[in-house]
């Protein structure tokens, strides 16, 4: 039996936030991630009929997200620069404060860009949006262990090269 | 939580380790405690990573847009399945006119003339004397 549009939007239209916030973390740009989540949709409805075979539909529709956002990137190759102005900053700092915070924010954004992409991902998914592990695995398709190894290796890191950084910061004064 | 605590919080965190809850204590430690020297770092890294500015933008209407996307997607489908019935019955047609046309040349002895379907007409409805004349008009002069 055919998918009609009413049964594939009840089964799959839920799962839009999460894969435009999945794909957001692999393009670091609003509207690249909202076009790449169009992009699985038509996907999925190309194959309506074959979803049934899928285990996990969500795992499936990561899977897609997750190919597709690498695609992309691997179009473009030209550096992805984060959209640090994605969201305005506070207004109630002063505007000298405000500048250092800022200032201190990108480079740690740095610090984190640099990161390999599954450390950079894991930090991310976990340390700034709260995913549990078992959506982290869901999501990037790796175990349980290998994200923590991961998130281990990745918190470290940043700690010290930040670490590094004040230092350097102390010497050049 | 004296620093006992946080130091021995902070080991399994690093290790990969701690409970979401227990991120989220850390996290308001380090955003409202004033920290020794050594735990800088660790205090930078979490105020980085509980940044507003670091959280993921809201999506623009999204739902609506993939909603209208595999409506029009839908309707396209519809539309070609029509198209492709279409085809199908004009190619029928044709050939039917072809079966038609070719079965009136074997009837008439391989030449179609706007007069030999004229004759067979006639000689379909019986008209034999006629017929003659008509075929071959010069034979009776």
């Amino acid at each position: 039996m055919s998918m009609t549009n009413e049964d594939f939007q009840l089964s799959l239209l839920p799962m839009s936030q999460k894969l435009y916030h999945f794909a957001f973390r692999y393009l670091k740009r609003k509207e690249e991630a909202e076009d790449a989540v169009q992009e699985v949709f038509i996907k999925l409805w190309s194959i309506r009929d074959k979803l049934d075979k899928y285990k996990s539909l969500e795992a499936f529709a990561y899977t897609v997200t997750r190919n597709l956002c690498l695609d992309k990137i691997k179009a473009k190759k030209a550096m992805l620069v984060p959209d640090l102005k994605y969201n305005e900053p506070k207004q109630n700092n002063t505007p000298d404060k405000q500048l250092e915070d800022s200032e201190k924010l990108k480079m740690v954004q740095e610090i984190i860009d640099k990161l390999p992409e599954q450390q950079r991902l894991v930090i991310q998914f976990r340390d700034i949006d709260q995913f549990n592990f078992d959506e982290i695995a869901e999501m990037m398709g790796i175990e349980l262990n290998a994200i923590r190894v991961n998130l281990s290796r990745a918190r470290k890191k940043v700690r010290d090269e930040i670490a590094k950084l004040y230092n350097y910061e102390l010497s050049g004064d | 939580m004296n620093l006992v605590e946080i130091e021995a919080l902070l080991d399994k965190y690093y290790s990969g380790n701690t409970s979401l809850e227990e991120e989220r204590l850390l996290a308001n430690y380090f955003l409202t405690e004033d920290v020794p020297g050594h735990l800088a770092a660790v205090k930078e890294q979490f105020v980085f990573l509980s940044s507003e500015e670091n959280k993921v933008p809201l999506a623009g209407n999204l739902d609506e847009r993939i909603s209208n996307m595999i409506a029009r997607e839908a309707n396209s489908t519809k539309n070609r399945s029509k198209m492709i019935r279409t085809t199908i019955m004009a190619v029928a047609a044709g050939f039917l006119l072809i079966f038609a046309i070719r079965a009136l040349i074997s009837d008439s002895g391989g030449v179609v003339s706007p007069q030999t379907i004229r004759t067979s007409i006639k000689a379909d409805s019986n008209v034999t004397t006629d017929s003659i004349d008509v075929k071959n008009p010069d034979l009776n002069k």
